[in-house]
């Protein structure tokens, strides 16, 4: 890969919220929601995020987005030329980026205001950011709608007048009106149907061309993410445990977790593979297990996981994972 | 030879209101001894008000109009459709013959009940006493993989985690020893690696217990992963029916061809998503002819009759003009 132009760095991301207990509400204890999260995204990138429910994917878009302010580390994003670094910005400041950061969250069943009409969802960020006068707001509404195939005499009605689809569709345009350059997709088809989601997904692959945009994928559906990324990123409890080229990361896995969320798919084309069965369930991250945190559940521990705190290290060029025994373990993929 | 079970003979449903309009329409299909059957469709398509109507625990103003349900039992025939609701009479099926598991556990389980009482529940019910019940639950829960039954059984379902929840939930379905269980999305909410847990449960209690199952689902994969028959219901009707094999690899409706095109696959290489336009049609909007056919790309003139179930091949139902 040439030297590409990033658009998000993210150093050495901390989330920890507090856990507060007794009268005196002292805190005893610390969620590590994220714990030393680091990655890069170049410019028209679609970076997947996968693990499952509970291992830090949506913390990870809320702090990028400053919904939730980072503890610790950096967040840096690129626009215009110039850099700013998310978290050390004043509300002020961090207020003018905005429209170049954007989220489309995972249920549009909830995520729309159903006392507004779709005029006003899609005009309030144009109204809040750019000043522009009545016809060109309407000229703005209208070209969002058409390209996020929507019928633009639609745009008097209700969110509760759409189906499921056409409800994320409409998250999708709001969040594309201001133009932005970095689109965060918190799980955008977990809550539609199969038919639907092929739509939404044939639709933001055409938007991400027509609009230039950098897309952050966060999903726990393996087959929407391979479909739209190219880099992928697996967690786990907080952490990052394999990140690389989707190719590799799913044809060669080399974290026994992520062989295991493979494994755990159900499949159309799948017969007599190697079934895994995860033992036990995510352990908390309030207190989370010493040394490798999927020690417990892992098959192929040893002696040194529960001791030593594995980093992420280079297999091949851009594929890294956090395993001790990433060296001599020949894990299975798809395939 | 294979036994049947339960046999349902041109069920419709319909919505009394002030209009009133026909939810599922003209159902049939038996499910036999000891089957591994599913039934897949998107949602709004009928999928769990077949299931509750075979429990007999339809919503209110949803109401069978006409069709049969034929339960066998070891000893006699029961016509469930003839049941009214709170009849004494469901006792002898609800629990003991068909029990079911619903898509969402943290809803369905009673939150100021303990987990362990909840899955004795039916044994005290039907006058059995606590201790043999406590006994009898801790071996159920032991069967379905609850980690420490006895520690278990003393808990909230609050401080359970989501697939023990439904673990918890499979263990009160099956405490009876059901020859039917029907799983109204059993894994929906759950995760890939915890689903593959439940799915391999659900296949071991068919196989060692040879219990039939209705596994309702709108995952293919998870059809492919466990069942042998499959139906695949859209807007209240079955468009076509067989074995999971047949069906999953030659598609004969063009619903299920567009299902099936619209996965994105996970092995080989990228290729083009292929999305079926519009979505399913609202009860009270139902197509004329085949409920398929304003969404098909396939469609001709003589779609706006009803289409006729007929066999393809060997065991594969299909309904769609195509076929003619």
């Amino acid at each position: 890969m040439s030297k590409q132009e990033s658009v998000l760095e993210v150093e050495n991301l901390r989330v920890y919220f507090p856990v507060y207990r007794g009268f005196l509400r002292k805190v005893s204890g610390y969620v590590q929601a994220l714990e030393k999260v680091c990655f890069t995204m170049g410019k028209g990138e679609v970076l997947g995020i996968v693990g499952e429910s509970g291992c830090g994917k949506s913390t990870l878009l809320k702090s990028i987005s400053m919904l939730v302010p980072p503890t610790e580390g950096k967040i840096v994003f690129s626009c215009n030329g110039n850099f700013y670094v998310l978290n050390e910005l004043t509300y002020h400041e961090l207020v003018k980026l905005r429209p170049f950061i954007q989220i489309v969250f995972q249920d549009p069943f909830s995520s729309l205001n159903p006392r507004m009409r779709v005029w006003n969802l899609l005009a309030e960020p144009l109204q809040l950011h750019a000043s522009l006068s009545r016809s060109k707001l309407r000229d703005r509404v209208e070209e969002i709608l058409v390209s996020v195939g929507l019928d633009p005499s639609h745009v008097y009605r209700f969110p509760h007048q759409f189906s499921g689809g056409e409800r994320q569709r409409i998250a999708i345009a709001r969040a594309l009106i201001l133009r932005p350059s970095l689109l965060l997709l918190d799980e955008p088809t977990s809550a539609l149907d199969v038919s639907l989601q092929a739509q939404v997904l044939t639709l933001l692959e055409k938007l991400k061309e027509e609009y230039k945009l950098t897309y952050i994928l966060v999903s726990h559906n393996l087959g929407v993410v391979k479909y739209l990324s190219r880099r992928i990123l697996i967690m786990y409890l907080g952490r990052i445990v394999e990140s690389g080229e989707s190719e590799d990361v799913f044809f060669s896995p080399r974290h026994p977790y992520t062989e295991a969320l493979i494994q755990a798919i159900p499949r159309l084309d799948g017969e007599g593979r190697r079934r895994i069965i995860l033992k036990g369930e995510v352990p908390n991250p309030i207190s989370p297990p010493s040394g490798c945190v999927f020690h417990p559940r892992c098959i192929y521990k040893r002696g040194i996981c529960e001791k030593k705190i594995p980093q992420l290290q280079d297999v091949s060029s851009l594929h890294r994972v956090a395993c001790h025994r990433a060296e001599e373990l020949k894990l299975a993929g798809l395939g | 030879m294979k036994k049947e079970l339960l046999r349902i003979k041109g069920l419709t449903i319909e919505f009394q209101g002030e209009i009133s309009y026909p939810i599922i329409r003209n159902l049939d299909f038996s499910i036999w001894k000891g089957e591994k059957l599913s039934l897949v469709g998107e949602s709004g398509c009928g999928k769990t008000i077949t299931a509750l109507s075979l429990m007999g625990l339809l919503p209110y103003a949803i109401k069978r109009k006409e069709g049969e349900i034929l339960f066998h039992t070891a000893r006699e025939v029961l016509p469930l459709h003839s049941f009214s609701p709170d009849s004494p009479e469901w006792l002898k099926v609800r629990g003991k013959e068909i029990s079911m598991v619903f898509q969402e556990p943290s809803v369905s389980l009673n939150p100021t009940l303990t987990a362990g009482y909840q899955i004795a529940e039916p044994l005290i019910y039907r006058g059995c006493n606590r201790k043999d019940a406590r006994d009898r639950a801790l071996r159920i829960m032991e069967k379905v993989g609850l980690p420490h039954p006895a520690d278990v059984y003393n808990r909230f379902p609050h401080e359970l985690s989501g697939g023990m929840q439904q673990r918890v939930m499979l263990a009160m379905a099956l405490i009876l020893e059901p020859s039917l269980l029907i799983a109204d999305e059993p894994t929906t909410a759950l995760d890939v690696t915890i689903q593959a847990g439940i799915l391999e449960l659900i296949k071991e209690l068919n196989e060692k217990m040879g219990m039939a199952f209705l596994l309702i689902t709108h995952d293919l994969g998870v059809v492919n992963d466990v069942a042998e028959e499959m139906i695949v219901m859209y807007a209240g009707e079955i468009l076509e029916q067989g074995k999971v094999k047949d069906l999953l690899k030659n598609p004969l409706q063009p619903y299920l061809k567009g299902l099936i095109a619209s996965l994105p696959s996970l092995s080989g290489g990228k290729k083009k998503l292929e999305s079926m336009q519009g979505s399913v049609p609202q009860p009270w909007e139902r197509p004329v002819g085949c409920v398929f056919s304003p969404r098909c790309a396939y469609r001709m003139s003589i779609c706006s009759r009803p289409p006729l179930w007929k066999e393809v091949e060997n065991g594969h139902w299909v309904r769609c003009w195509l076929y003619e």
